[in-house]
């Protein structure tokens, strides 16, 4: 049976009809001009220095940084690895995080001939990629080309 | 944590689960976007795709009977870095091993999925995709077509 998410239960969704614009970005420019960032708990100058030559989404309310996402090529450029996504709270009900997922897995196409795309998750944070489509194995969430394909479908044009 | 970093002999079976351990207390202690969570993700991958190849990793964990475990991953691991036959490791049902053979003969070919369904008489690519997952069974004469096209021969234990 699926855990009710008491974390995204009680958000009021204020921010219907506003116009979310999002853009890859280079790290040198995030770094320069929207960090550090108090609206975000995740200390993204950390996980991005400490990951392989990552490249960065950014969602954006306006001039506002509302998320970020980090992906890398995988081994052997089979795979886009997910990093990290990080969206402010009071947006997930504009699915932010879904289209930021659907933009990794369009660009993981250039990397890779079919679309397979992997989420390290800590344990019990794969709600939000089971919800859309990705298999659990372990520690890891991995989207098939098809649900991927899904994914792009529903999510990219948001 | 310096152990995350640690080289590891991918042949030894007790370093390989030891360190699969260390990479899972990592994921179930550390915070998402640490350092060390970060770290060992890139390690576990690291490990793991250098010895099985992902796919080949996600055809065998997502048709065993139970979840993947570390000590699952760990024979895998060795296995794959002893050039072994990865289908007889783990308990799978005759479909998945010859789905296996099938995806390793597939890529040291260098055919597409796509190429081969376009020489296939009987599979389109979004069922040959799905047989090379094993999520649909094919009789063994369709499995001989296939072999064919990529020029392979096989043997099959099928138990």
């Amino acid at each position: 049976m699926r855990q009710f998410d008491l974390s995204t239960s009680n958000i009021l969704c204020y921010n219907l009809g506003m116009q979310i614009k999002y853009d890859q970005i280079q790290i040198e420019k995030f770094l320069n001009k929207y960090w550090p960032n108090d609206l975000f708990t995740l200390d993204w100058n950390n996980v991005l220095s400490n990951s392989k030559d990552p490249q960065l989404f950014a969602a954006f309310d306006g001039d506002k940084l509302i998320g970020i996402v980090a992906y890398n090529e995988g081994i052997d450029k089979t795979y886009a690895n997910l990093i990290n996504m990080e969206v402010i709270n009071s947006y997930w009900c504009n699915d932010v995080r879904e289209a930021l997922l659907a933009r990794v897995i369009q660009k993981s196409s250039d990397i890779c001939s079919e679309t397979y795309i992997q989420v390290n998750v800590k344990n019990g944070d794969s709600q939000f990629y089971e919800d859309n489509g990705g298999v659990l194995f372990g520690n890891r969430v991995i989207f098939f080309p098809s649900v991927s394909q899904e994914v792009i479908k529903k999510y990219l044009s948001r | 944590m310096d152990s995350i970093n640690k080289a590891v002999d991918p042949t030894d079976i007790s370093e390989v689960e030891q360190q699969l351990n260390i990479f899972k207390q990592v994921y179930a202690t550390s915070a998402t976007g640490s350092a060390d969570f970060i770290q060992a993700t890139q390690q576990d991958n690291e490990l793991t795709y250098s010895n099985v190849p992902f796919r080949l990793f996600l055809l065998i964990a997502y048709n065993l009977d139970h979840e993947i475990t570390v000590h699952d991953t760990a024979k895998l691991i060795v296995a794959g870095a002893r050039h072994e036959d990865l289908s007889t490791v783990l308990p799978l049902d005759p479909e998945t091993k010859v789905a296996i053979r099938f995806q390793e003969a597939r890529v040291k070919s260098g055919l597409t999925e796509k190429e081969i369904a376009a020489k296939s008489v009987e599979l389109d690519e979004y069922k040959l995709i799905k047989a090379e997952y094993a999520r649909i069974p094919l009789s063994i004469s369709t499995w001989a077509e296939l072999f064919k096209i990529i020029g392979t021969k096989i043997t099959i234990d099928l138990f």
